[in-house]
C-alpha cells in the first residue's frame, strides 16, 4: 500500500512508478496541489514521465542513510532551509505575540496529541510501542521527573506573557490548525498504527537540538534565549521541549525504522510522513497568524 | 503585458497548462491558483495606482517569503510587495508607503 503525499489518494501497491505516474497525470491536468508539491519537492521544471520517475526514485531512496535519517533530512529541508517556515522565523526573535500565538494554537495541538498517542497505544500489539506512547501521554498530563505536566508548562508560559488560561482553553483553533488536527485524528484512529506513529512523532523534530547536523540553516530558536528569555516560564517551556522532544523523536524514529523494516512498510511510512509534514507546515503558519491577531488587537 | 518569467507568470514553474487572459494577453500559468493570485495582484495594483493599464510586471520571491514586484505603465513605475493564499491577496504594500494588510 502507499498513498499520494499531496492528495492522500491510496494506491494498492508501493511502486514508485505508481506514484510518479499519478503526479505526472495530475500535473498534465494543471492540478494546483500536485504542481505545488512537485515545485517544492522535485523540480519546478516540467519533465518527461520517465525522468520524473527517476526523480521520485531518488527522492524516496533512503538506502544510504537509513529511514530515520531520511526523515530527519527531509524535515529539515522543509522547515529549516534558506526559506524557513514563517513561525520558525518568528521564533528567531520571538515577541510576546509570537508566544501568545504559540500557546493558543498549541493548546489545541496538545489535546489532539494525547488522543493520537492513545489511539496508537490502543491499536498496536507491540508492548515497546505501548510503553513509548504511555510515557508520552503521562508526560503531557502528569509531567516527568517531578516536572509539571507539559500542558501546564504551556499554559504557564501563556500566563507569563499576559494570556489568561481561560482564554486559551475556551479559544477556537484557527482553520489551518483545525485542518491539521482533523487529519491527525483520522490517521491515528483509522490508519495503521505505524503510519500514525510516523505522522505524529516525526513532528517532534521541530525542536530537535541537532537539526544543524542534518543540514538546517536555522534552529527552532537560538539557545541564548534559554539564558535570556522573555519570561522564566517561556524559558522553562522551551527547555522542557528542547530536552524532551529531541529524546522523543530520536527514540520514535528508531522504533519507526525498526518496525517499518519488519512489517515491510517503509515506502508507505515515507509517504505518510511527507503528508503529515505538510499539515504541520500549515499548523505552524496558524501559530504565526494567531500571533498577528494578538498583535493587532493589543 | 510583459512579465519576467518564461514559465508560469507567477511562480515560473513549467508544469501544468493553464491559460488566462491578463491585460489583453493570453498568459501561461501552471495552475488556476497562480492565475488567480496574479490576476488579483494586477487588479490591486490598478486600484492602488489608478492606472488604466499595466505594461509590465516583474516578480521576485515565492509563497513563503512573499513577492517583491515592479510594475510599469507608460513612464510610470511602482514597487510593491504582496502575499497570497490560495490565490487571494493576504498582504499588499506599496513600497515606501507603509503596510496595508487586507482586512
Ligand atoms: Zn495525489
Ligand atoms: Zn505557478
Amino acid at each position: 500500500m502507499n498513498l499520494c503525499p499531496a492528495c492522500g489518494e491510496k494506491f494498492l501497491d508501493d511502486e514508485i512508478s505508481t506514484i510518479s505516474s499519478h503526479f505526472y497525470s495530475m500535473a498534465l491536468s494543471s492540478d494546483p496541489t500536485h504542481i505545488m508539491w512537485l515545485n517544492r519537492n522535485i523540480s519546478k521544471t516540467k519533465m518527461q514521465q520517465y525522468a520524473l520517475n527517476d526523480k521520485f526514485t531518488e527522492f524516496y531512496d533512503f538506502s544510504k542513510e537509513g529511514l530515520s535519517m531520511w526523515i530527519k533530512k527531509r524535515f529539515v529541508a522543509r522547515f529549516f532551509n534558506d526559506d524557513p517556515n514563517v513561525f520558525v522565523l518568528d521564533m528567531q526573535q520571538p515577541s510576546v505575540y509570537t508566544i501568545m500565538g504559540y500557546v493558543t494554537e498549541h493548546y489545541h495541538f496538545l489535546k489532539q496529541w494525547v488522543k493520537s498517542c492513545a489511539y496508537i497505544l490502543g491499536r498496536t500489539d507491540f508492548s515497546e510501542i505501548q510503553k513509548y506512547e504511555f510515557d508520552n501521554i503521562s508526560e503531557e498530563y502528569f509531567g516527568k521527573d517531578g516536572q509539571p505536566a507539559h500542558v501546564d508548562l504551556l499554559l504557564q508560559m501563556g500566563e507569563s506573557v499576559g494570556l489568561k488560561k481561560g482564554e486559551v482553553i475556551s479559544s477556537v483553533p484557527l482553520e489551518k490548525t483545525v485542518r491539521a488536527l482533523k487529519y491527525w485524528n483520522h490517521v491515528c484512529s483509522s490508519e495503521h498504527w505505524l503510519d500514525a506513529m510516523v505522522s505524529i512523532h516525526s513532528l517532534e523534530l521541530i525542536a530537535d537540538k541537532n537539526v544543524k547536523d542534518y543540514g538546517a540553516k536555522y534552529a527552532y530558536f537560538k539557545p541564548e534565549i534559554l539564558n535570556d528569555g522573555i519570561t522564566k516560564e517561556v524559558v522553562q517551556f522551551l527547555k522542557a521541549g528542547y530536552e524532551a522532544d529531541q529524546y522523543h523523536s530520536g527514540d520514535a524514529l528508531k522504533l519507526i525504522e525498526k518496525y517499518a523494516g519488519q512489517l515491510k512498510m517503509e515506502r508507505e511510512v515515507q509517504s505518510y510522513f511527507l503528508r503529515s509534514m505538510d499539515f504541520f507546515y500549515g499548523y505552524l503558519e496558524a501559530r504565526h497568524e494567531r500571533g498577528k491577531m494578538y498583535e493587532d488587537k493589543l | 503585458m510583459k512579465t519576467n518569467y518564461e514559465g508560469c507568470a507567477l511562480c515560473d514553474g513549467t508544469w501544468g497548462d493553464y491559460w488566462r487572459e491578463i491585460e489583453g494577453k493570453n498568459t501561461f500559468f501552471c495552475c488556476s491558483i497562480c492565475a488567480d493570485a496574479f490576476e488579483n495582484m494586477v487588479n490591486r495594483v490598478k486600484k492602488e495606482t489608478g492606472w488604466k493599464k499595466i505594461d509590465s510586471v516583474s516578480i521576485e520571491g515565492n509563497y513563503s517569503k512573499g513577492r517583491d514586484c515592479v510594475a510599469t505603465s507608460g513612464d510610470k513605475r511602482v514597487e510593491y510587495f504582496f502575499r497570497h493564499e490560495d490565490g487571494v491577496i493576504t498582504e499588499f504594500r506599496l513600497k515606501g508607503q507603509g503596510t496595508s494588510p487586507v482586512p
